[in-house]
């Protein structure tokens, strides 16, 4: 398998900001995972290609990070915060709210393949706990009815 | 109060973009620094204002730039690079300062990681930024590129023979990013386990070069120690640790939200910025500066909140964002959740933290499900010595047993009678069997 030129060129630009391009690692497995949802066996050994480091080395590095997917994940991704101060405002309550509704555990993607749902260490939202991100954006505040109002915006 | 590093923060965090910024005297420090000052003059300036670190550990930033190996005197000994790294992995839990800095105003941020490159003598400073903070990265990248631009960044900046390039290094998760020995194997491009110290990165840091990682409140104050002076900065704190904090609440207050104060201010008075805790309730704990600082009680409301203040009343200042709970907390929960946390977090490097904290995080769960056992206290008060400071390879498990250990201290009580009373006492073969069940 090989990747796609953009991505390839894409990497090749992150390899030239490194005094050892094979630092490039983890932009590498972002940009596959960018173009691709998640980065699959293939696409990992064709990265670590692309960077000159063994597959071995990159999938040491892909199964540390949490960002990294290393399983196909739904359209969007939802990443609840259950760190501390989502905690004591109401985190677990808006948990058992999204995995009813979704009718999904942490780590399993809905039929539809439009969510997947997953834990997340302190989103730096504190002050508008309980909070989680979808995709790149930020949500607090949450309740049962703003929940539902969010996910209607990710079709 | 004079707000400093805040002051050109709006609500909506809309930033100054660099026409803006210029016209409100910025990087008027940075043409100051290298148009009339040496690097280490620099240094000398910062330490002599006694800048201490924000990102948690409080270490004096000018003597951190002290450890820098200069080669003013033998120029050709100068190693292929000096880096400057800012530690923008902000993944302490409650803690939501350092990115309302980026997003606020990110050209008094690039400046300060320019001013701070060229104190240490640095060409390529990188941003370590957790991956969630993505609007960080486009306005950071943006300031990036105005600076280039007017020629702040680049090569021969003013015609000084100044080379600097700044660099943003987007990461992808996992807490112990944050340590800066793992930071630097983040950064390299492989799993983020923590270094042994020594060697410190001033004499082998990221590429084994020399290297300087100073957290992103801390950077952002040295453009204003350039243009008022370690006098004036000194001024600005109440008691002997001089400058304003970015002070922070969350959790069970009325108001949560971020705030700049003189450091030095009082917990009660910061609390009371904050609308005090929500409902009128009582308060029980606070853990002053995120997840890993030891909380403090209702004891503690005259405490300052700076680093000898925080530090006397057995504490540390951490990050300077309260994590508010209020008298109906489970303490238990409390603990459970934050320990969850930390056993999730550990790289896995040293046995004591990838084995213990789990073991202390189903404790936890056992007591919170009316499933302790007696000795389970003492239990976590051995974790708290084991998983202490020297017995690990680097400060995160001694961190997640500040917490625990404040909490077996002032809420001893509470945790005891979670065990149920039917099981009050056992024999050495119950109390081993007991173990063997953890």
């Amino acid at each position: 398998m090989k990747l796609s030129d953009t991505e390839i060129e894409a990497i090749r630009h992150e390899m030239t900001l490194y005094e050892d391009s094979g630092a490039a690692t983890i932009e590498a497995l972002k940009i596959v995972q960018e173009h691709r949802g998640w980065v699959s066996d293939d696409a990992l050994k064709a990265a670590a290609v692309v960077v000159g480091v063994t597959p071995t080395q990159m999938e040491a590095v892909a199964t540390f990070y949490n960002l990294i997917f290393r399983q196909p994940v739904g359209r969007h991704v939802i990443m609840i915060c259950d760190s501390i101060s989502c905690y004591l405002t109401g985190y677990e309550q808006i948990l058992a709210y999204l995995k009813k509704t979704l009718e999904i555990e942490f780590g399993q993607t809905t039929l539809d393949n439009r969510f997947t749902l997953l834990p997340i260490c302190c989103l730096g939202n504190c002050d508008n706990g309980p909070a989680m991100r979808i995709n790149s954006d930020y949500h607090g505040r949450l309740t049962p009815e703003r929940v539902d109002a969010i996910l209607a915006e990710y079709t | 109060m004079e707000k400093v590093l805040t002051k050109n923060i709006r609500d909506d965090r809309e930033p100054m973009w660099i026409a803006d910024y210029e016209k409100a005297d910025g990087w008027q420090a940075y043409k100051k620094a290298l148009q009339e000052m040496k690097p280490t003059e620099v240094a000398e300036l910062v330490k002599a204002a006694g800048l201490r670190g924000r990102g948690g550990a409080g270490f004096p930033t000018g003597v951190k730039w002290g450890f820098m190996p200069r080669f003013d005197e033998q120029p050709e000994k100068r190693p292929t690079h000096i880096y400057m790294v800012a530690n923008a992995d902000e993944m302490e839990p409650g803690t939501f300062k350092d990115r309302l800095l980026m997003e606020g105003d990110p050209h008094q941020f690039i400046e300060a990681m320019a001013i701070s490159s060229y104190a240490i003598g640095a060409d390529i400073a990188y941003v370590f930024i957790r991956g969630e903070y993505t609007e960080c990265q486009r306005k950071l990248q943006r300031a990036i590129d105005e600076a280039t631009e007017a020629g702040y960044l680049g090569e021969d900046i003013f015609g000084t023979g100044y080379n600097l390039k700044i660099y943003l290094h987007m990461s992808a998760g996992r807490y112990i990013c944050g340590e800066e020995t793992a930071l630097l194997s983040a950064l390299e491009g492989r799993r983020a386990v923590p270094r042994h110290k020594p060697p410190f990165p001033a004499a082998s840091g990221l590429f084994g070069q020399p290297t300087t990682v100073n957290n992103v409140e801390t950077l952002c104050n040295v453009p204003h120690i350039i243009n008022h002076g370690a006098d004036w900065y000194k001024t600005l704190g109440l008691h002997k640790d001089g400058g304003t904090k970015i002070f922070g609440a969350s959790g069970h207050v009325a108001r949560p939200g971020l705030v700049e104060l003189p450091l030095g201010t009082k917990l009660s008075e910061v609390l009371d910025y904050f609308g005090g805790v929500r409902g009128g309730k009582r308060l029980k704990a606070v853990l002053p500066g995120g997840g890993s600082t030891p909380m403090l009680t209702e004891q503690h409301l005259d405490t300052p909140l700076d680093y000898e203040g925080v530090g006397a009343v057995g504490s540390r200042l951490g990050t300077g964002t309260l994590v508010v709970m209020d008298e109906s907390t489970s303490m238990v929960g409390v603990l459970k959740n934050l320990e969850h946390f930390y056993a999730q977090e550990s790289c896995g490097w040293c046995t004591p933290c990838r084995d213990g904290l789990p073991w202390v995080e189903r404790m936890l769960a056992d007591l919170e499900a009316g499933k302790g056992q007696p000795g389970d206290i003492e239990l976590l008060d051995l974790h708290v010595k084991l998983l202490g400071p020297g017995k690990t390879f680097c400060a995160h498990a001694p961190g997640a047993m500040g917490p625990l250990e404040s909490a077996l201290l002032y809420f001893r009580d509470e945790l005891a009678a979670l065990i149920p009373a039917e099981a009050t006492t056992l024999d050495s073969t119950q109390a081993a069997n007991a173990v063997s069940h953890h």
